[in-house]
């Protein structure tokens, strides 16, 4: 089990990697009826397969812009915004805005400031245990979701943490540690030690030496990795369910209202808000990942 | 900042400062981690093991007023009741609908994914670099926004049933009458596929990246089909990535809450939505039973995939 998380890191990396080029798999010689059958096959299967990853997404963003959208009609009779304004009369909304920024922010500083010093110990120093501690941090990952939050949750009971801020810091915590352990000491460990020990040669402290050298090379990763905390704790929805209720609605738990009652079309124009932070902040990780060619989770 | 052998012929003094070098290296080591461990030790490691512990010393009695949790020696009581007693019949019934659609979910997920990731590794052109990105949009969505989404469109009365209707084809699929295909089974399995194609995608994408073109080329040269390319050499070569993928996706389904919840029927549960319910009816012991039965699942599932790579390795 203890080779599972490496191998994965290693393997999302390889997977993003380019393609190596064509080979032909399908049928050999000139059987043109059986291979246009096929091509057929191949075509229908392909665009089954769109239609099946993108076709929900489609139709709900489409919602968000449907004025009238009745019988049996396959776009909306009448095109409109008006519903944009009205997600403001969703019950709670202005007060799960502003948790939601609230906890997402405090949960990505808070894992920045307790995980990057372990990312510089995992990466550059070496002490027993070190490869297991490390791989224990993808526990979070090895353990059935909702089972872990409801053991949590009776921690939580115990020490008055349901139903509190806190308790939603902390849950939405587990979900930036892969990220804030992995990404940054993947980073440090590609810093040529030797850049460190010239300037500790040269007088400086190794405190001064991290923050003068080694942060700012390593800066690109960790903002990558800080804006995948703050995107994972915006959307993170089970456990904040769990903790959070009655009294401390997030975002996302708004949502399951919306899902709930199926408020069409304000829960589209909802969901669609809720998405756009997450693929923009998606979009500029990649951006700075791609530049320094550090390597995410997912975004090649 | 590693330290180097011993030479012979070294002083003492030498040795002593080596010694208290490595000590430091230590020292510095675990103080910078530790934050990050006790981090992991309060939120995962203790209320697992609390949670193991409560449910082997508790059990839930009924009393004049309600239920009440009392405690015992520890034994598997818990469990022997929520395997017998009549109160639980619906618990029991949600482990086994558990593990009846994850088994669903991974067959359908790798007769769909085995195949799209053969495609991206061996296909030619710009086709394949489309569904590459394509299959990766699923990461991006959470669970809660694409729940409402696979509503809008799968739904009777919603899109797919007027376009099938549009189409003509209503008739001839389904005789007329649009299959309930959310608030079931169905809806869960749909909805833990679209979320699962990216990672394994990857995973199975990572192991066909290693395998060289000219195998599957010497192969086709003698002959080999298909099916004997992709049994033959494909699957074993990508073992362990198949193991990895169907691990990952065997957890998350069933550590999943809100597709169950939002797509899935009212009655039988899955896991996730039964601890769920069984917290608001203050049943908490039941949920914690069950969330132990989930990492049970998970760890023996876990194992499975050690045998294997024990196995392959020995060979």
């Amino acid at each position: 089990m203890a080779e599972l998380p490496a191998r994965l890191g290693a393997e999302i990396e390889y997977g993003i990697a380019a393609p190596k080029g064509g080979v032909w798999l399908g049928p050999s010689g000139g059987e043109t009826a059986l291979r246009a059958v096929l091509i057929i096959l191949k075509w229908l299967t392909l665009v089954a397969l769109a239609i099946f990853i993108l076709g929900p997404l489609i139709v709900m963003a489409i919602w968000a812009f449907a004025g009238q959208w009745t019988g049996t009609s396959l776009l909306p009779q009448v095109w409109s915004l008006k519903w944009w304004p009205d997600v403001w009369g969703l019950s709670g909304i202005t007060d799960s805005i502003v948790l939601s920024l609230q906890t997402a922010t405090v949960v990505m500083l808070l894992s920045t400031v307790i995980c990057l010093p372990a990312a510089y110990g995992f990466a550059r120093f070496r002490f027993a245990g070190r490869q297991t501690l490390l791989l224990a941090f993808l526990a979070a990952n090895a353990f059935p979701k909702f089972g872990l939050y409801v053991t949590i949750l009776t921690v939580f009971y115990e020490i008055n943490f349901n139903d509190s801020v806190q308790g939603i810091v902390a849950i939405q915590m587990l979900e930036t540690l892969v990220f804030m352990i992995w990404i940054p000491t993947t980073a440090f460990q590609n810093i040529d030690s030797g850049l460190e020990e010239a300037a500790i040669d040269a007088g400086c402290s190794r405190f001064g030496t991290f923050m003068r050298i080694t942060l700012p090379l390593a800066a690109p990763a960790i903002a990558v990795a800080m804006l995948l905390s703050f995107v994972a704790a915006l959307d993170e929805s089970q456990g904040t369910l769990l903790v959070g209720l009655p009294d401390h609605i997030t975002m996302p738990l708004i949502m399951y209202n919306a899902v709930n009652s199926y408020a069409q079309p304000e829960g589209a124009v909802f969901a669609l808000m809720l998405s756009i932070p997450s693929l923009l902040l998606l979009v500029v990780a990649q951006f700075l990942a791609r530049g320094r060619g550090v390597r995410i989770l997912g975004a090649s | 900042m590693s330290v180097s052998m011993a030479t012979p012929g070294e002083g003492a003094a030498a040795r002593q400062r080596r010694r208290s070098a490595r000590l430091r290296e230590y020292l510095v080591g675990y103080s910078l981690i530790s934050p990050a461990v006790l981090l992991l030790v309060v939120l995962i490691v203790y209320p697992a093991l609390k949670s193991i512990w409560d449910t082997l010393t508790t059990v839930l009695v009924q009393s004049p007023t309600g239920l009440v949790q009392v405690s015992h020696s520890p034994s598997l009581e818990i469990y022997r009741q929520l395997f017998i007693n009549a109160d639980y019949r619906l618990d029991r019934k949600a482990v086994v609908f558990t593990i009846e659609v994850t088994i669903i979910t991974l067959i359908v997920l790798f007769a769909i994914c085995y195949p799209l990731a053969m495609y991206l590794r061996f296909g030619k052109g710009r086709l394949p670099a489309f569904f590459r990105t394509l299959s990766l949009i699923p990461l991006f969505i959470p669970t809660i926004i694409s729940a409402y989404a696979f509503i809008s469109f799968y739904q009777q009365g919603n899109f797919l049933d007027v376009l099938l209707q549009n189409l003509h084809l209503e008739q001839t699929m389904f005789g007329g009458r649009y299959p309930q295909l959310i608030d079931n089974r169905t809806g869960i399995v749909m909805a833990e596929v679209w979320n699962n194609i990216p990672i394994t995608v990857l995973l199975l994408g990572a192991g066909l990246g290693e395998i060289d073109n000219s195998l599957i080329e010497s192969a086709r040269d003698v002959g080999a089909g298909l099916w004997r390319i992709f049994a033959g050499i494909l699957f074993p070569l990508t073992l362990r990535q198949f193991l990895v993928a169907f691990i990952l996706a065997f957890i998350g389904v069933m550590g999943s809450y809100n597709i169950p919840a939002l797509l899935g029927p009212t009655l039988p549960q899955m896991l996730g939505p039964a601890m769920n319910d069984n917290i608001s009816q203050q049943r908490l012991i039941i949920a914690e039973a069950e969330a132990v039965l989930t990492f049970a699942i998970a760890a023996v599932v876990g194992l499975l995939y050690v045998v294997a790579v024990v196995r392959q390795r020995q060979r």
